[in-house]
């Protein structure tokens, strides 16, 4: 499935919603030639239109429609550094510089039914994937507390089953998210499919679950990156065999969990 | 009016503007640039070849800093081998003048790639890359020694009648002794800057924000220092200089034009600006219409001089 070619656009804000203390829901009216995009494929956004601070930030693309006033596309993003805190102090109606869509998305599996697993703020690609949902999907959902991930906006976002754990008991099952998947995965005798986006630790269990059952798993990985379209080669993730590289924008974001070296990871 | 005649010369080289994209930033050159039409530069310069394959280094390998970013990439690409079959002729197909970078780890490396790379058709140019801060060997360190530059220098041109450049560090005591060595073994034109040697520390983690400790700082960060070294080195030497590190905008390019660059150099800007040569291009042609340039030759060197007075009053001393 080739990727849509990206472009630089200008886009509209047209939410930029708090909807935990650190997440934020931002939406943009992009036109109509933006390229749709596939999920688990990125944007990056110049939070200024200026050379300070002078990267722009990849994100993950959380929903996209298109309709014949033009499309939207939403992004759910934590405020962790400079980049986001400028970012949410953005106001609705200020134009957004953006290159996309970049990256390799999810790519289609074998037929079994999905295991969608989405640690934090990791589960917002699975959001959009789950736009197109297939028979059986169903999304596991963990985050550390509902007092700092927005559980039931993202429920109340997703078409599929969703089952939700927090590591302290506020919402759904006490435990982490791959505990749960290995239950659901043990009901269907592990003829299942995974697809994973989260924080590296977690990945890398799920990983070697999935590896040890040789059930096939998709992993969408986050890299520090400056170009997002090859260029740079600055966000290489590292691949199997050792000393093997590739490119989290162009190669990934998403990848066969088994290719990873998860020891290597930064 | 005419539109002002873009086109340059830099050494032997003829290009059709001065904008030239540099190694490094534009992938492995598998693609070209991928957002903007690749036949508006003067010309092309590859991502730098060594003689075996290199994956380069463990991540993370950018970061942003005031203004910029540091990398430490460290020169993954194909070797000479694949670049030959693979990526020289995606290049030349680009339709723009291609320079071939090249990187040694020894003296007999470099002579290996000039006679490589010689062999090759459609190459308007070799650029020797005594400057990389990110390998441990070869080059930055070759290149903060003018005896080491003049030796691989020579090394190179005893294999190639082709225009040899030799892309410089800024990271020396004095650039323009190393420009000189390299004038003196047969280098046609000179190339500066390569990046910055600097760091960054995530003091939540107390460790550096680079997998291998230090890097090389790019972006409008590095445009002043960029400057200083072109200016000084075309004015010392009357080599023919590329003068790049910083440009982000037309302003930036015709600061180094006038400084006394033959051609500019752009890289990092296209990373966030991905139609940063478009604009930088049209700003250049508007700025030579608007001071009735009939040609970009006319304003390289016409840098207004001051006459630098260093010396203290004797009261103040």
């Amino acid at each position: 499935m080739p990727s849509p070619h990206p472009i630089p656009c200008r886009a509209e804000i047209l939410r930029n919603e708090k909807v935990a203390p650190e997440v934020y829901w931002l939406e943009l009216g992009l036109g109509g030639h933006f390229p749709p995009p596939y999920p688990g494929q990125f944007v990056l956004l110049r939070v200024l239109n200026a050379w300070e601070p002078f990267l722009l930030r990849p994100m993950s693309i959380f929903a996209f429609e298109t309709s014949r006033r033009g499309s939207r596309m939403e992004v759910l993003y934590r405020v962790v550094g400079r980049g986001t805190r400028i970012l949410a102090s953005r106001c609705i109606g200020e134009p957004l510089d953006l290159i996309g869509p970049l990256g390799r998305g999810f790519q289609a599996g074998g037929g079994r039914p999905r295991i969608l697993i989405g640690g934090g703020m990791g589960v917002a690609p699975l959001v959009f994937l789950a736009s197109r949902p297939e028979p059986e999907d169903v999304l596991i959902l963990g985050c550390r507390s509902t007092s700092e991930f927005p559980v039931d906006f993202v429920r109340e976002r997703v078409r599929v089953p969703v089952r939700v754990c927090t590591e302290d008991g506020s919402c759904g099952v006490t435990g982490v998210a791959p505990e749960m998947a290995e239950a659901l995965a043990a009901q269907c005798e592990w003829k299942v499919e995974v697809i994973a986006g989260g924080p590296p630790a977690m990945l890398a269990v799920v990983a070697r679950l999935c590896e040890d059952r040789d059930v096939p798993c998709q992993v969408t990985l986050e890299a520090r990156m400056a170009c997002g379209t090859g260029s740079c080669l600055g966000c290489a993730i590292p691949t199997r065999p050792p000393g093997l590289y590739r490119r989290a924008c162009t190669e990934g974001p998403v990848f066969e969990a088994r290719e990873i070296r998860w020891e290597a990871l930064p | 009016m005419k539109s002002p005649d873009l086109a340059v010369h830099w050494g032997p080289l003829r290009l059709s503007n001065p904008l030239v994209l540099s190694s490094g930033t534009h992938g492995m050159g598998e693609d070209g640039p991928r957002l903007f039409p690749p036949e508006i530069l003067g010309a092309i310069v590859s991502k730098t070849v060594t003689v075996d394959p290199r994956e380069g280094n463990p991540p993370p390998r950018v970061a942003e800093t005031p203004c910029g970013m540091l990398n430490s990439i460290g020169l993954p690409n194909p070797g000479i081998d694949a670049y030959e079959r693979d990526v020289h002729p995606r290049l030349v197909s680009l339709g723009v003048p291609v320079i071939v970078s090249i990187a040694g780890f020894t003296r007999d490396e470099y002579r290996t790639l000039a006679a490589r790379v010689d062999r090759l058709e459609s190459v308007a140019g070799i650029e020797v890359n005594v400057s990389c801060p990110n390998v441990e060997r070869g080059g930055m360190v070759a290149g903060a020694s003018p005896g080491e530059t003049l030796a691989v220098l020579e090394a190179v041109t005893g294999e190639t009648d082709r225009a040899v450049v030799a892309k410089l560090t800024p990271n020396v005591t004095d650039i323009v002794e190393i420009g000189q060595a390299a004038m003196e073994g047969g280098a046609r034109m000179l190339s500066v800057i390569n990046t910055l040697v600097g760091m960054s520390v995530d003091v939540d983690r107390r460790c550096s924000n680079l997998g291998v400790m230090t890097g090389g700082l790019s972006g409008p960060a590095i445009h002043p220092v960029g400057l200083a070294n072109l200016w000084k080195l075309a004015k010392a030497t009357g080599a023919p200089v590329l003068g790049g590190g910083g440009v982000v905008s037309a302003e930036g390019a015709l600061a180094y034009l006038i400084a006394g660059a033959s051609a500019v150099g752009i890289g990092t800007a296209t990373f966030v600006d991905p139609f940063a040569p478009v604009h930088i291009l049209e700003g250049i042609a508007d700025y030579l219409e608007r001071h009735e340039f009939a040609s970009v030759t006319e304003v390289i060197g016409s840098l207004a001089e001051t006459q630098a007075d260093l010396s203290f009053p004797e009261e103040a001393c």
